[in-house]
């Protein structure tokens, strides 16, 4: 799949559950590229900013969409790569802060 | 204005694998590496190859004209991975990237003023 597919089909089926891409499209394709090389080598899209273990079963809480994206667009107003954000941010009627991790560590080892 | 590029120090990993047992290597090498990485005065940055947190990180680096120590550890299998996330976990208990040692200062995430302050850069 090209970059601008996903691209195209994510916007879609995401938007129609009011959830948008990141207004910053250069960031958006740079994680959409990583998404697509993590298929390549894990044969699913492991969000890019954390360390996928290469088993889709112990990893498919970090899946995109992961399990975080919810709540942290809540809290954050941003999904923690980046990818997702909330309107209120992409209208800069708040600011983007750092987006902690979310996910317990222990599912990591 | 000069751009330092980050040394990956992944390659010290690689040393001479040939003609030698791979697990005394990778001891050998593991400890090498802890030397680089425990020692004071350094900026090691640990990362992901396709985190764009990490992108930003190294880019902040760069443009400040730090020189600084990266690994990507989604680079890394089996014992090597193993060896470098004790280690994070050793500075960061979540594990999460970028993970930023300068000097005995620990920085987790892309927080340009944490890093900024930890390298002595007032603006």
């Amino acid at each position: 799949m090209k970059v601008e597919q996903l691209y195209d089909a994510l916007k879609k089926s995401q938007e129609a559950r009011g959830i948008y891409f990141n207004k910053d499209k250069d960031l958006v394709f740079e994680l959409l590229e990583s998404l697509l090389l993590n298929k390549d080598r894990y044969g699913y899209m492991a969000c890019p900013c954390r360390l996928a273990c290469g088993e889709r079963e112990k990893d498919k809480d970090i899946c995109c969409p992961c399990d975080y994206r919810e709540p942290d667009l809540e809290e954050f107003g941003a999904c923690f790569c980046g990818l997702y954000v909330s309107t209120a941010l992409n209208n800069g009627d708040i600011q983007a802060e750092y987006v902690p991790e979310r996910r317990p560590p222990e599912k990591m080892f | 204005m000069q751009i330092n590029k980050g040394i990956d120090i992944r390659r010290f990993y690689n040393l001479g694998f040939e003609n030698s047992d791979r697990s005394v290597q990778i001891f050998n090498n593991c400890t090498f590496i802890k030397e680089i990485i425990m020692a004071k005065d350094k900026t090691i940055l640990y990362a992901l190859s396709t985190c764009s947190h990490c992108k930003s990180t190294k880019k902040l680096l760069s443009e400040c004209n730090v020189e600084y120590d990266y690994i990507e550890v989604d680079d890394l299998e089996g014992e090597e991975r193993k060896a470098i996330l004790a280690d994070i976990r050793e500075l960061n208990p979540r594990c999460s990237f970028p993970t930023i040692k300068i000097n005995e200062t620990v920085i987790v995430g892309y927080k340009e003023k944490e890093i900024k302050e930890a390298l002595g850069i007032k603006k």
